[in-house]
């Protein structure tokens, strides 16, 4: 694959960017500059000031646990077979400490069977949303009111399966390198 | 019907008022004045999320530097794929008011050859419609068409971007359940 877009990790020249840049940084999506998921939207300031946004708002914020959020992403990132979603979010959920067996049934048990029921159905409700959002029914939102999740989590669930897909598409289609393993 | 709580007048919620305002400054008034759509009105419950969904609506959709004609052709196509009821009905309005004719909406609306609609925007339509279904089937021929009709990387950067916020506002219309303004 030829290199869809241009990566830029210095900001220096920009003070727009290099405000984006030093925000996302701190939030720990980077080190010293941030993943390449955002460095390749640099050549649009105002595309990464939306998509900063959503993810701050969407990923970064809310009501549910990170622990939990980050299992939907990976979850839909394997279905979609998005490498890079499937590797940053993998990583992410054991630097928060989740053990190892959990992590490997959110990537291959169709089941989820080492996934806590309320967590699981939270997984099954924003996969089914991420995959077929008009076949979402009554019962599975009320399978999740029956876990006790009010009508907002509920929201913010079917919005990280919505997030998901999004950023699994932007990665795919921008073909970025996982970070390390293959970055160039 | 909506899954969702949609409260209408926020009156002692200046959260959700002050974003009630922003959305119908943007164009997004409902079927009764003063109210946002029903999209916007879905959210009620968590102003939060809102803010984030407005945020890149605006960036994203509105915002930007590709002919907003353009785009709205690709949200109301990638609706049309989606089968999104409320969001096909949305961008068919907001064509129309835009002055686009009739055969042209039709043409993206139900051709997948897109005949009625001139070549480069037909390619970015194509893009579009690729990226929302299948974006890892989106290829370096893909971006080389593109870039042959004179888009520069930012410009295919923000039809990719428009393309999966379409699918992301289209999934949000279904799940919430709600009805078209």
């Amino acid at each position: 694959m030829a290199k869809r877009f241009r990566r830029i990790e210095r900001a220096d020249n920009n003070p727009e960017l290099a405000s984006l840049y030093s925000e996302i940084t701190e939030s720990g999506l980077g080190d010293k500059v941030p993943i390449n998921w955002f460095t390749a939207q640099a050549e649009r300031p105002d595309l990464l000031a939306a998509t900063w946004g959503l993810t701050k708002g969407v990923l970064l914020q809310g009501h549910l646990p990170p622990t939990v959020k980050q299992m939907i992403l990976i979850k839909i990132s394997t279905h979609n077979q998005c490498r890079y979603c499937t590797a940053l979010h993998t990583s992410a959920l054991e630097a928060m400490g989740v053990p190892k067996e959990v992590i490997d049934s959110v990537t291959t048990d169709l089941r989820l069977s080492q996934v806590p029921p309320p967590q699981r159905a939270m997984l099954e409700f924003a996969m089914k949303v991420a995959r077929e959002p008009r076949s979402v029914t009554d019962e599975d939102f009320q399978r999740l009111r029956e876990l006790g999740l009010s009508e907002g989590e509920t929201m913010e669930v079917a919005m990280m399966g919505a997030f998901a897909n999004f950023i699994n598409t932007w990665a795919d289609v921008s073909g970025i390198p996982i970070e390390g393993a293959e970055d160039s | 019907m909506s899954r969702f709580n949609q409260i209408k007048r926020p009156k002692g919620n200046p959260e959700l008022e002050a974003l009630y305002r922003a959305a119908i400054e943007a164009g997004m008034e409902g079927s009764e004045p003063g109210v946002p759509s029903n999209f916007v009105t879905s959210f009620s419950e968590r102003p939060d999320l809102l803010a984030s969904t407005l945020g890149l609506l605006k960036g994203v959709v509105m915002g930007g530097v590709v002919p907003s004609t353009v785009k709205e052709m690709i949200l109301m196509a990638i609706a049309m794929q989606n089968d999104c009821q409320y969001c096909s009905v949305v961008h068919t309005s907001a064509l129309e008011a835009m002055g686009v004719p009739t055969e042209v909406i039709k043409s993206c609306a139900s051709d997948p050859e897109l005949k009625q609609v001139p070549p480069p925007q037909r390619a970015m339509i194509k893009f579009g419609l690729k990226t929302a279904r299948d974006p890892k089937g989106v290829t370096d021929e893909d971006f080389r068409t593109l870039r042959d009709y004179g888009l520069s990387d930012g410009e295919i950067m923000e039809v990719t971007m428009l393309a999966a916020a379409g699918n992301l506002l289209d999934t949000w219309a279904d799940v919430s359940g709600i009805t078209v303004d």
